[in-house]
């Protein structure tokens, strides 16, 4: 009986096929996960995780007013990015992000203002040490050997600023050894405080590029390396958030619905089943 | 098919929920308590069918089974659905509380639509009856789609693409449904003829 039923439909279904190849994927809801990275803001959006939203409409809103600050739509993988609106970063308002995938699919995420201003707000502490610190190699350079002049001029900012030193410190080392970057701003640093026999080399090379640190390149490589740290974390936040419901929800409702059938009919044999 | 909230504008979600109130009073007025627990089973299977995914070629679909619903419940369809997408809006958030009106519109009233036209049909035997379920089936997911379209359009959406783009997309659940309610019907047929006999027009 099937297959009777099957036939006429398998070849008119079949070349529909081709049809729903550019059609948008069938779902429930859309996921929108944004985050600030450095100066900008990137949404990712799917339908699961496997889904993505390709050429969804985005619109960026403040999220107090409904201004709309800019509008968009997502690329192949679903992710749209923009800088954060001047306007939006002035009037510190919190940023909406909304998504209209079409056919009746939307959903939002929102973007506080204390996300995105964090990066300028961390980044305005960071210039004090790291303009200390470019002011060291002129004292070090020359008696990289001699650490004793350069101890007592460079023991103000150990005073203000040691674990904040330690970090980026640690950083740029690191890069040096892989890019060449060479910022001057680490060496000295462990020139000053560990051996001279092993601080010297790198202050020498340093000193030979003759490259000065850009407050605004430590910046952008500490982002680099946190961004790249914290990348698997983050894909975890979004397959949590693109997870469909568990077995938990799924029972959950069943419970209900045959609960809800349990009172009614409690009620309907209270009632002496008008029926019978 | 699920309407996300916030896309529908303000006149259509109240009357997306007028209509669904008068449905779900009459499903409820209709409602036997003999055939409660049919009700809460078929409810718990459209509940659970939006997470049954059927891959079709590249894209993977849902069911919805708003067909099979309204060819054995008839007007309780209303009150079923109702209640199972009020569950899927608050365990999955599928579409959502404030659109749920017009959610419960666009799936119950074309199950129930097809339940009086191809109702008698269901009543008889062989080929006619299959024939009849495989129609339930179709034309409901057919129907839901062109209900969704029109919520959409007239909260501004283009109607044209949109109801392109959603009948395109569920044309193979059509199918499917199809073949599932004219399967179900026909085993119900068979183990349980008196589900099947509900008077809807009476």
């Amino acid at each position: 009986m099937m297959r009777v039923l099957l036939r006429p439909w398998a070849m008119p279904g079949v070349a529909l096929l081709l049809a729903v190849w550019a059609c948008p994927a069938l779902a429930h809801r859309v996921n929108v996960f944004a985050y600030v990275e450095g100066n900008e803001v990137v949404v990712e959006c799917s339908y699961s995780r496997s889904e993505r939203v390709r050429f969804g409409e985005i619109a960026v809103q403040n999220a107090a007013t409904g201004a709309v600050y800019l509008t968009g739509k997502t690329d192949e993988k679903g992710a749209f990015r923009f800088p954060v609106p001047p306007a939006a970063r002035a009037a510190k308002a919190d940023l909406r992000i909304v998504l209209r995938a079409g056919e009746g699919h939307q959903n939002g995420s929102v973007v506080t203002a204390g996300e995105y201003q964090m990066p300028a707000a961390s980044a305005a502490p960071a210039v004090p040490a790291v303009s200390a610190a470019l002011a060291a190699p002129a004292g070090i350079a020359t008696p990289a050997a001699s650490a004793g002049p350069a101890s007592p001029a460079s023991a103000a900012d150990p005073v203000h600023s040691p674990q904040m030193a330690a970090s980026p410190a640690a950083i740029p080392a690191t890069t040096i050894a892989l890019s060449g970057a060479a910022p001057a701003g680490g060496p000295p640093r462990t020139g000053q405080t560990d051996a001279v026999p092993a601080g010297a080399p790198v202050v020498a090379q340093a000193e030979s590029r003759g490259v000065v640190l850009d407050p605004a390149a430590l910046s952008a490589l500490v982002e680099a390396a946190v961004e790249k740290k914290i990348a698997p974390l983050r894909a975890i936040l979004v397959g949590e958030k693109e997870k469909g419901p568990g077995l938990t929800e799924i029972l959950g409702g069943i419970g209900w619905l045959v609960g809800l059938a349990g009172i009614a009919a409690y009620a309907g044999s209270r009632r002496g089943r008008p029926g019978a | 098919m699920h309407i996300s909230e916030g896309v529908l504008s303000g006149p259509v979600l109240a009357g997306g929920w007028a209509l669904a109130a008068v449905g779900t009073t009459l499903g409820l007025k209709r409602l036997d308590y003999d055939r409660l627990m049919t009700v809460a089973m078929l409810s718990a299977a459209f509940f659970v069918a939006s997470l049954i995914h059927v891959p079709i070629g590249p894209v993977s679909a849902h069911l919805i089974l708003n067909g099979l619903l309204g060819a054995i419940l008839g007007l309780a369809a209303f009150p079923a659905i109702c209640v199972a997408l009020l569950l899927q809006a608050v365990l999955f958030q599928y579409g959502g509380l404030i659109v749920l009106g017009a959610n419960t519109f666009d799936m119950a009233f074309p199950a129930v639509l097809c339940s009086l036209v191809f109702g008698p049909w269901l009543r008889r035997t062989g080929t006619v009856r299959s024939v009849g379920a495989f129609c339930c089936g179709f034309f409901a997911v057919l129907l839901a789609a062109l209900l969704t379209a029109t919520a959409l359009a007239l909260s501004g959406e283009a109607f044209m693409t949109t109801a392109w783009a959603i009948f395109l997309a569920h044309l193979p659940i059509m199918v499917v449904e199809g073949v599932i309610t004219a399967m179900a019907v026909g085993f119900l047929a068979k183990v349980r003829p008196e589900l099947l006999s509900i008077r809807l027009a009476e």
